[in-house]
């Protein structure tokens, strides 16, 4: 098999004395949809921010597409879709377009500018999505799942190997998470891209990813999602409170 | 007066071009920021017996790079280090301005703006220091876009975001000091601020909140300076109450008119300009 996308390993990380991750160790292999789970502050955001570089881990090692780190600069191959409610200003004046296009920044690199080359990627791009038809519209007009897919495009715009998304599903309704889940497993299958999705909705994640990372502060299970329903891992990281919650779903 | 105009052109076009990234950041405290300090490095220029507007961009340099120091080691209240470097530019332009004894027509002119104290210096610099700005910041257009929509992002993606924040407040700082010999010290962060709030009542994309912003800055300069000289007034006053008029009639004709579209009042950015700006 090819080499991994993402590897931790050993990673801890405290905020001054409250130690928010520990001993975390997880592989990621090309084409795998994981699914990281866990509830509020069970440590999710942190680990994602870890892995984005946004925070060094206090302890231990990242590894992205088989280079440590530090010596990894080809951000360009990780497209990153923030949590949508609190990513951006819903007055920003921008469009569609020109929000979708701003996902070129970094592979364009400074005092280039974006040419009919890149305007046909976001063409593309907003395609993939299913979206296209709302590109002259203003961002913030859009409903929660619109802009969701607009936040994709744009990450998607930069043709990264792996996408990241933040609790992808807040603000969304029930059917466009339903649409929104399909568009990842096309993507999957038709683009080759590997997926990691971080989300305290235990119950919907299962259903859709192939794996599931369970977090609280520590990692309790990485597997078959099925595996981690008959060993009861959610029950550790959730409490009881989790069983309820599957038969709701 | 000829060279008033000239100056007053550069002036309404730095100050959109600086305002819309500090508005969508809501940054505008920023503003304030150097104007404070420029008005000290007016004092010192004035104190020292030196050329004001070169003391007053040296001690905006100075302050950029202190408000960069600062926001890096306290990273968490970005707002604080802007008020400390406030605190810093008005207490020592306060003592300075005792020292220099510099309550005359001098300090006036910088603090209210002025058509006929510009002099060929003051022009040249704002010109050759006006194109540098400019020319920065298109090129660093498409970074700053993307900072302003959502800076972690930005970050995650790969963009150098510090060095071109960094990039960015050297030009805020000389925006400012420029600015200042125009529309006056008092109010410079208006002239910063009302044209793109104003601008973000009519437009339906970024570009068009960039070209509607160029307008009515340019607008406001113009017939600001225009009723200034006729009406023999201090330029910031007419200037920003132009730009204010326009504010008004943008606000209305998107109320009364629907131009710039239906939008939730709790979405929009405009309040939170006008509430740091003014």
């Amino acid at each position: 098999m090819s080499e991994p996308v993402l590897v931790l390993d050993q990673v801890s990380f405290h905020y001054g004395h409250r130690q928010v991750l520990e001993n975390i160790n997880l592989t990621v292999w090309p084409g795998d949809f994981l699914g990281i789970v866990g509830p509020n502050g069970s440590g999710k955001s942190t680990l994602l921010k870890i892995i984005l570089r946004l925070l060094r881990p206090s302890e231990g090692q990242v590894s992205l597409f088989g280079l440590r780190q530090e010596k990894f600069h080809q951000w360009t191959k990780i497209g990153y879709v923030p949590q949508n409610a609190n990513s951006f200003h819903h007055g920003f004046p921008a469009t569609v377009q020109e929000v979708v296009l701003s996902g070129l920044t970094a592979s364009l690199g400074l005092f280039k500018r974006p040419g009919a080359e890149e305007h046909q990627y976001v063409v593309e791009a907003l395609e993939q999505v299913g979206v296209a038809g709302l590109r002259k519209r203003v961002i913030g007009e859009l409903s929660g799942g619109q802009q969701q897919r607009v936040l994709i495009a744009k990450a998607l715009v930069s043709r990264p190997a792996l996408l990241i998304l933040d609790e992808p599903t807040v603000g969304v309704d029930l059917a466009a998470q339903e649409q929104f889940y399909n568009l990842l497993s096309e993507l999957r299958k038709e683009a080759g891209m590997t997926l990691i999705l971080v989300s305290h909705d235990i119950g919907v994640v299962t259903e859709h990813v192939g794996s599931v990372a369970c977090l609280n502060r520590k990692l309790y299970f990485h597997g078959a999602p099925a595996d981690c329903w008959a060993k009861d891992f959610f029950s550790q990281t959730y409490g009881s409170a989790a069983r309820v919650l599957r038969h709701a779903h | 007066m000829q060279r008033a105009f000239a100056a007053g052109l550069m002036v309404a076009l730095l100050c959109p071009t600086i305002g819309i990234f500090l508005v969508l950041r809501r940054l505008s405290m920023i503003g304030e920021m150097f104007s404070h300090v420029s008005l000290a490095g007016v004092a010192l220029g004035v104190f020292a017996g030196v050329y004001p507007l070169a003391t007053a961009v040296g001690l905006s340099l100075f302050a950029a790079a202190g408000l960069e120091a600062l926001r890096r080691t306290y990273r968490m209240f970005g707002d604080l280090a802007i008020a400390l470097m406030i605190s810093f530019g008005i207490s020592l332009a306060v003592i300075l301005i005792s020292l220099a004894q510099a309550f005359n027509a001098t300090l006036f002119s910088y603090l209210f703006g002025s058509v006929i104290a510009i002099t060929g210096q003051d022009l040249q610099l704002i010109l050759i220091l006006g194109i540098l700005v400019l020319a920065l910041v298109y090129a660093l257009q498409k970074e700053l876009f993307i900072i302003a929509f959502d800076e972690e992002g930005a970050r995650a993606a790969g963009v150098r975001v510090d060095l071109v924040n960094a990039l960015f407040v050297v030009a805020t700082a000389l925006t400012i000091t420029l600015s200042m010999r125009v529309v006056g010290i008092l109010l410079v962060s208006s002239l910063i601020t009302v044209p793109v709030a104003a601008a973000l009542q009519l437009s339906r994309s970024y570009r068009s909140t960039v070209l509607y912003a160029y307008l009515f800055a340019i607008i406001a300069v113009l017939l600001g300076l225009f009723i200034a000289f006729h009406a023999d007034l201090a330029p910031g006053g007419s200037i920003v109450l132009t730009s204010l008029g326009i504010f008004t009639l943008a606000a209305l004709s998107r109320k009364f008119f629907g131009l710039g579209g239906e939008r939730d009042e709790n979405t929009s950015l405009v309040g939170t300009a006008e509430g740091k700006g003014l």
